[in-house]
């Protein structure tokens, strides 16, 4: 007996020793899902879309920070209802778990009556018009999507109230992508008019920080804390950062909507 | 169509299914993810050709093509070494080649008998043809006759095809996009091509092969990575038809037997970069496997082509050998050795 377990024990030393060392499945990470909402606020009729979900994947989501933490069927509609940020992955053990993919929910803002290019020509990326920037839709992150416009050279927007509108502070999204030397780094003139008698203006500054080899829609807030008839928008992109393979030319801003508060 | 897309989808959970009849052997080194579709399955073998990168490093790893002997020769815009040379089971043979920064393509072509390497170098634009113990036999600099090409800067070749003749088929895919034809000694014949979204145009035409399955006219397959498709083209340069692949940014078509294989660098609209994959094709140039991914059809009837597993890192080109093994060489995977797909 002791003889023949010990020949087994050869044979399977031997033959383990002959095996080529595979990738197992409980080894690999589920690639991070193309997940989006039908709209960005926070409303009864805003669902999570989900267009190349594979079947048989579980979409786990974790709705506003803590509160809760369920597991749907991906073919489940699920409100997002909650101002907030969600967070979703797919998960199909023995699979890692994907990437989680962060979902904002908003409140929603004020109304706009109108919103225009001011500058000739257009920036470079417009295929969706200046209204996509008032949709309510976040893009997804392919800036070749119509729902974003992007420029590496400046461009402006004149935005219009119906009435006289108190404007606390003004939200844009905005896509960082810096392989695709898309990099939210401009200045931002924002000139408030009133009644057509006085123009404030407001000089901002904004960077977003990241690692380089990431992608992400990011939401930037500029405090205003004017009334306003009529805004004018002017977005001066600089150039890409020093940490980025192509410092000193110019970064493309991507913007894919702009909510006032 | 519909058969097809049901295939595929119940394809991407082979790897989960293989786990459950595991032998007792392979209890003691897990259960191997297996991968693709169909017919075209693979174990993924991430150890094979994996060296000293103290001793021989790679940066790109750019393209793979092997030759008659059975020895793999990859391309790297290393200058400590150009060129790998692997053995099938993935040592190292020998290595070549500091010469060229912007290593991009590599061609294999039997010259009557004797086989030579086409080495694109986009960094110093120009093509080379050389043996391969690595002596320069010709080389092919910027056509300037061109318009386009009155600047060479603007020439940055990316992948050549060879012609039966020994006419030589330059891709541009990170200029100004042109194909051009020269004769074997390197005179400029023809052009085609250049900027643009029109069909006889490309955007990153990025990879080119010449077609010369099933005894039909010889064609030219040359990838638009950008537009997601590839484009069919008369030896001529006369456009043909045109292939699209929804999500899909392929590299160069790889043609074994009477299969077109391809790598994708990456998809879009995904939020990792890095989400590559693999792609096979029939003799009707219909998608039967995509190791690495699944395709889902849309509302409006279209197909769209995405990464269901992180396994890969910008793949960038596909060998296949005579067991029709693949071999996958990464761009821009943290200086990585190629992964082998073993076919089950």
């Amino acid at each position: 007996m002791i003889r023949i377990l010990g020949l087994f024990s050869v044979l399977l030393l031997f033959g383990c020793k002959k095996q080529t060392t595979y990738t197992e499945a409980s080894n690999v990470q589920l690639a991070t899902p193309l997940i989006n909402s039908s709209s960005l606020f926070a409303t009864e009729n805003n669902k999570i879309e989900a267009p190349y979900l594979d079947a048989g994947l579980g979409l786990e989501v974790n709705s506003i920070e803590g509160k809760k933490r369920t597991v749907f069927n991906s073919k489940e509609n699920i409100a997002l209802d909650e101002i907030g940020t969600y967070r979703l992955r797919t998960v199909n053990p023995p699979f890692l778990p994907s990437e989680w993919v962060e979902l904002k929910v908003l409140p929603e803002g004020k109304a706009i009556e109108s919103i225009d290019w001011i500058t000739d020509p257009k920036p470079n990326y417009f295929k969706g018009g200046s209204a996509v920037l008032i949709d309510g839709k976040s893009a997804d992150f392919s800036f070749h999507s119509k729902g974003w416009t992007g420029a590496n050279n400046p461009f402006g927007l004149k935005v219009q109230f119906d009435t006289t509108t108190r404007v606390d502070s003004l939200t844009l999204g905005v896509l960082f992508n810096p392989s695709a030397w898309i990099y939210p780094i401009s200045e931002l003139r924002i000139k408030i008019q009133k009644d057509r008698s006085e123009v404030i203006l407001k000089d901002f500054d904004f960077k977003v920080e990241g690692n380089l080899n990431e992608q992400k829609h990011i939401f930037l807030s500029f405090a205003v804390g004017e009334e306003a008839n009529e805004m004018q928008l002017d977005f001066i992109p600089k150039n890409l950062p020093e940490e980025h393979t192509g410092a000193g030319t110019p970064a493309w801003l991507f913007l894919d909507e702009l909510i006032i508060y | 169509m519909t058969s097809r897309r049901n295939f595929l989808q119940s394809g991407m959970f082979l790897g989960a299914a293989a786990l459950s009849p595991a032998m007792f052997w392979e209890c003691a080194q897990g259960n191997p993810l297996i991968v693709g579709h169909g017919d075209f399955t693979y174990k993924v073998n991430p150890n094979w050709g994996v060296l000293d990168a103290t001793k021989t490093p790679v940066k790109h790893c750019h393209e793979i093509v092997q030759t008659q002997n059975g020895d793999l020769y990859l391309l790297t815009n290393h200058t400590k070494n150009n060129i790998l040379v692997y053995t099938l089971d993935g040592k190292l043979k020998k290595s070549w080649g500091t010469q060229f920064p912007g290593a991009h393509g590599l061609t294999l072509f039997d010259e009557n008998g004797t086989e030579v390497l086409w080495i694109t170098d986009y960094e110093r634009n120009q093509v080379f043809k050389t043996t391969l113990e690595g002596e320069i036999l010709l080389t092919i600099n910027a056509p300037q006759d061109l318009e386009v090409y009155k600047e060479k800067r603007n020439f940055k070749p990316t992948e050549t095809a060879i012609a039966p003749d020994g006419s030589i088929y330059i891709a541009d895919g990170y200029g100004a996009q042109m194909i051009t034809h020269f004769d074997p000694q390197g005179n400029l014949v023809n052009a085609f091509g250049g900027y643009g979204t029109e069909k006889d145009k490309f955007q990153n035409a990025h990879g080119i092969c010449l077609d010369q399955r099933f005894d039909k006219t010889p064609t030219l397959l040359i990838t638009a990575r950008e537009q997601q498709a590839v484009k069919r083209f008369s030896l001529e340069g006369v456009h043909q038809n045109t292939i699209s692949f929804p999500g899909a940014n392929i590299c160069r078509p790889v043609i074994h037997n009477d299969k077109c294989y391809f790598s994708v660098l990456k998809s879009t609209g995904v939020s990792n970069e890095d989400s590559g994959f693999v792609m096979i094709l029939n003799e009707k140039d219909e998608v039967v496997s995509c190791p690495g991914a699944s395709f889902n059809e849309t509302d409006n009837g279209q197909s769209h082509y995405h990464q269901n597993l992180r396994l890969f890192q910008y793949p960038h080109d596909v060998c296949i050998d005579k067991d029709e093994n693949i071999y996958v060489a990464q761009w821009n995977s943290g200086n990585t050795y190629p992964i082998k797909l073993e076919r089950v």
